[in-house]
């Protein structure tokens, strides 16, 4: 099997939620306004807002776990397999999320907290920067100047994902109707529909309004976040089942989601920083950029060979960082055009990013703006629906990705398109297609001596592929991505 | 207005001197606004370029060598400097070998959109290959002698004039009433580096800047600053201080030959005694080192005037060539050089450090105000990622107001010669302040540098052994890649390469051993 993420990676990756349970029904607050044009409603429409909400208690993963209700069977016998009931130890045991309270108070991560100025002489000395801190590394974000919670050291638990239980805990289970009631209204998150799963897991693998890892915490030792629903949920130890996910096309709809869902984190997050409405918060913020269009060596400017980045690279201008902002040329084509209004307003945004000085209020305007149409795009019946994607559709789209990477000098572009390949390709029947994905991958992945720590490292055994390797590859993939897209 | 009041220190050196006893202000941009006109190299070449019979028979060349323009012109790197980057050539010519720097200089005006006759060739390249003055009118100064005289002695029109700098009382003039002339007083290390820096760190009102985009297209790094190490470079058209003391033997049979020399000697220096006593204190003096420390310390006070004439010009804010290369460019590999400090707050793009140098011994009225405007304008880059602009504007206009007072002291420090235990202070304390930020290979190279000038100039002075810093010397050559070529074989292009590999990879730690070593090998010695 491929994946991008190396058998160990993951433990890498420890960092951030992830937590998924089956749902039932979308919640929107936005039912009732179903213009097109400017969606006014944002956030809501997710339907996750519960994890936003700090005004609710959090009751701890402890609770959830008694042997009958999700503490069930021995952790030594939990597996994916294992009857439902096993959640918890399923995740106490094997889940990296059970251990991020561990990767926080860790000594590099305290080295971090030093350098930020958040810890110092012995004691919490910023709180603002403390809470940001565990609105991603543990369930319970609220922490007072004065008092530690009991839960503190939890982790990411149950309530990360699923919401904060202090009105549900003792009533989802209580009849049929229950759960469908606490999604309702009483703070469960729906986690069932894959967009809601992957704005979950965007809020804090991307960001959101009030989780914002920047360049200062990057700086200080922070791994940088490239996140990718579909290897993130393939290498995650689910304690759950999908019931579609024997599908050929589940994979690339995760992917899709996680396209989706990070661009609307992604355009969340930057308003919120371009308001700076967290203390956090700097402007102009420098992850906004790809971090090579800055961290290159002086003599070691790439001389684009392809002709897309060109422009900016030779007149000294940063590109911005398009990872997660990819998804929003994944939208399907409507017969209203809302998607070129899209492009528009993300061509927009972007030049408006890659001015020397940013204006934060019109970065704001146009990421709100781009918000809006993201969502009324994908609204419908009440709530956000994932588009369902034919085999063609997804064909052509990889296909489109694979073109762009041909004509781009960018390793987030060829990263993107790498796994839009591997998620439309589950099962690798050809093995020469195998073959040439293996080199597309290997020509990604970085030498050990790159402190990229969550991304996997080339082995020392295995050669990189040289460019020529490379390109014949690219080629291959999309040749045989076409061959099948004319089947 | 602004173009004049302040940007070039070289005035206010002398006009601030000038009116010593008054506050600096007012009545001292009167005097700098007078407008020289520029008269050319050839105007100038007439008598500099050979001495005549006529010439050595009175005894003008014990004064002035008077083959400054020959040498010059035929050996100075600065006078190609147009000739290296002009565009208007033949595509056969371009072809030639060694026309690769023009093929570049092309190169960066096509990536950066320019059009030949749109002028921006004209007034963002040959302002310093050039070293036309921006708004000074300087049609006589013919482009293809490149950096000429007038681009550092300053504009001819009146002190050329028969009636001043061909007279023999020119020689006792003081330099105060010389720039009134429009002659600068390049004998003050901290006017000479001035002029220097003024292209060599750059000046947004004198539109001397190389900006992220012109590097970006092509444009070579400019290198860290030391005026004795660059003086050494060049070939001399002048004579040393040491030289100037010598005795003259005659003008006018029986005429006043000593006295001239103690008058010049005088109208520079506070020093009084017969001219032996001055001519001993001259052998006796470090004048290398005391050239190298206060070009330093102008190269601080114009780094901070760059970053605040920034800050005010908001079509320039945001240009990231005021920032240090090496806070961004680094690859993101183990081997990363931390140039992080206690004061600094990680990830953000902050000045170059080679530039901050605050030697107290010299700033002695107000030092402790100085010093906290000083740590108050480079802090406040902390405040947001590339710092505040209107916060950097404030703090850089009092920091102006204390420049003119630091000013003053280093004037008073310009008249004294150097002595030995000047030398070991100014070393330990370049140790000492230096020794925590090697890692960065700008502040590695200059710190080196000037330990090197000091170091050898206390060998010519017999109070070091050659022998106890020789093996030392040569690594750091090597570990630092310090030597500057001799400027025929020196190529900018072909060194860009080399000097960009040392600075990725050089070892900081054996660099800090070398030059502590060093410091305390020449500051020991009895």
């Amino acid at each position: 099997m491929l994946s991008i993420v190396a058998p160990n990676g993951f433990s890498c990756v420890v960092t951030l939620t992830l937590c998924f349970f089956f749902g039932v029904i979308a919640q929107t607050k936005g039912q009732s306004s179903g213009q097109q044009a400017h969606f006014p409603v944002t956030l809501s429409a997710w339907g996750v807002d519960s994890i936003h909400r700090r005004d609710l208690e959090v009751r701890g993963a402890a609770s959830c776990a008694t042997s009958s209700c999700h503490g069930g069977p021995k952790a030594g016998v939990s597996s994916v397999e294992a009857p439902r009931g096993s959640e918890y130890p399923l995740w106490f045991e094997a889940d990296p999320h059970a251990r991020s309270w561990k990767t926080l108070s860790s000594e590099s991560s305290m080295r971090i907290l030093t350098k930020l100025g958040i810890w110092q002489d012995g004691k919490i000395a910023n709180l603002a920067g403390y809470q940001n801190c565990l609105a991603c590394h543990n369930t319970d974000q609220k922490l007072g100047a004065d008092q530690i919670s009991p839960r503190i050291a939890e982790g990411v638990g149950c309530e990360s994902c699923h919401g904060p239980s202090e009105h549900w805990y003792n009533r989802h289970y209580q009849g049929k109707e229950s759960k469908r009631i606490a999604i309702a209204s009483l703070g469960l998150t729906d986690s069932g529909p894959l967009l809601n799963r992957a704005k979950l897991c965007a809020a804090c693998h991307v960001g959101s309004k009030d989780r914002d890892m920047n360049h200062d915490i990057i700086a200080a030792g922070h791994p940088a976040l490239y996140f990718d629903m579909a290897v993130y949920h393939e290498a995650y130890p689910k304690h759950w089942r999908d019931a579609e996910q024997e599908n050929i096309q589940f994979r690339s709809q995760l992917w899709l989601a996680g396209q989706i869902a990070s661009a609307a984190s992604e355009l969340e997050l930057l308003e919120s920083r371009a308001c700076k409405s967290l203390p956090v918060s700097t402007w102009p913020e420098l992850s906004n950029f790809q971090c090579n269009s800055c961290h290159l060596a002086l003599d070691g400017i790439p001389k684009p060979t392809r002709s897309s980045d060109r422009d900016r690279i030779r007149t000294g201008r940063a590109p911005i960082r398009n990872w997660n902002l990819s998804g929003l040329s994944s939208l399907p084509r409507s017969s209203n055009g809302a998607e070129d209004d899209i492009m528009a307003s993300a061509r927009e945004l972007r030049s408006l990013l890659e001015e020397p000085k940013p204006d934060p209020i019109r970065v704001a305007e146009e990421a709100r703006k781009l918000s809006g149409q993201l969502v009324a795009s994908l609204y419908g019946d009440g709530k956000l629906i994932l588009p369902t994607w034919s085999r063609q559709t997804q064909l052509a789209r990889t296909i489109q990705l694979m073109e762009e990477t041909q004509r781009s000098n960018s390793w987030e572009t060829a990263a993107v398109a790498y796994t839009a390949a591997w998620a439309t390709h589950p099962k690798m029947a050809d093995d020469s297609l195998a073959e040439a994905l293996r080199t597309l991958r290997n020509g990604l992945l970085f030498p050990s001596e790159w402190m990229v720590p969550n991304f996997p490292r080339l082995q020392n055994s295995t050669p990189p592929p040289n460019l020529k390797e490379w390109d014949d590859s690219l080629q291959r993939v999309t040749s045989v991505l076409i061959h099948e897209e004319q089947k | 207005m602004a173009l004049w009041a302040l940007a070039c220190v070289t005035n206010i050196v002398c006009v601030i001197a000038a009116n010593a006893s008054e506050p600096p202000g007012g009545d001292s941009h009167a005097a700098a606004l007078v407008v020289h006109f520029n008269i050319g190299l050839k105007e100038c070449a007439a008598c500099h370029s050979a001495p005549n019979p006529i010439h050595t028979f009175l005894g003008v060349t014990q004064f002035v060598r008077l083959v400054e323009a020959s040498e010059w012109l035929g050996r100075d790197k600065h006078a190609y400097a147009f000739e290296l980057v002009r565009q208007d050539l033949t595509p056969a010519e371009l072809e030639q070998p060694g026309r690769k720097s023009n093929r570049l200089s092309i190169d960066i005006g096509v990536k950066l959109d320019w059009k030949v006759g749109d002028g921006n060739f004209e007034n963002k390249c040959l302002t310093c290959h050039v070293g036309r003055d921006a708004g000074r009118p300087s049609e006589k100064m013919d482009v293809r002698f490149g950096v000429q005289c007038e681009s550092c002695h300053g504009p001819g029109s009146e002190y050329t004039q028969l009636e001043h700098h061909q007279q023999v009382s020119w020689r006792a003039k003081t330099p105060e009433e010389k720039a009134v002339l429009g002659l600068r007083d390049l004998s003050s290390p901290s006017s000479a580096a001035a002029v220097c820096l003024s292209c060599h760190l750059g000046s947004i009102h004198e539109q001397r800047f190389v900006t992220h985009a012109m590097y970006a297209a092509g444009h070579p790094v400019l290198p860290p600053f030391d005026l004795q190490t660059f003086l050494d470079a060049m070939p001399p058209h002048w004579k040393t201080l040491q030289e100037k003391s010598e005795p003259i033997k005659a003008i006018t049979p029986g005429g006043p030959a000593f006295e001239l020399q103690a008058e010049y000697i005088g109208a520079h220096f506070d020093i009084q005694g017969s001219i032996d006593e001055i001519q001993l204190a001259i052998q006796g003096s470090y004048d290398k080192t005391r050239r190298s420390m206060l070009g330093g310390l102008a190269a601080n006070d114009l780094g901070i005037e760059l970053i605040h004439q920034a800050a005010t010009e908001p079509a320039v804010w945001g240009d990231y060539s005021i920032y240090n290369c090496m806070g961004c460019h680094q690859e993101l590999k183990k081997n990363i050089r931390s140039l992080s400090s206690e004061s600094r707050i990680p990830g953000r793009p902050f000045p170059a450090d080679w530039l901050t140098l605050e030697y107290p011994a010299i700033h002695v009225s107000n030092r402790e105000r100085n010093e906290l405007h000083t740590r108050e304008f480079y802090s406040s880059f902390n405040a947001i990622p590339f710092g505040d602009a209107k916060r950097l504007n404030q703090i850089g206009h009092n920091h102006r107001v204390s420049l003119s007072e630091r000013l003053l002291d280093r004037r008073k420090m310009e008249r004294q010669f150097m002595s030995k235990e000047q030398v070991h202070d100014w070393l330990q304390f370049l140790w000492k302040s230096r020794r925590d930020r090697l890692s960065d290979y700008w502040v590695a190279k200059q710190t080196a540098w000037m330990v090197l000038i000091a170091v050898d100039e206390l060998v010519e002075h017999g109070a070091l052994q050659p022998h106890a810093i020789a093996p030392l010397r040569d690594e750091l050559l090597a570990v630092l890649r310090l030597e500057l070529r001799r400027p025929q074989r020196q190529s900018v292009i072909n060194d860009q390469k080399e000097v960009l590999e040392t600075a990725r990879s050089f070892d900081p730690v054996r660099v800090a051993e070398l030059l502590g070593m060093m410091v305390a090998a020449a500051t020991s010695s009895p």
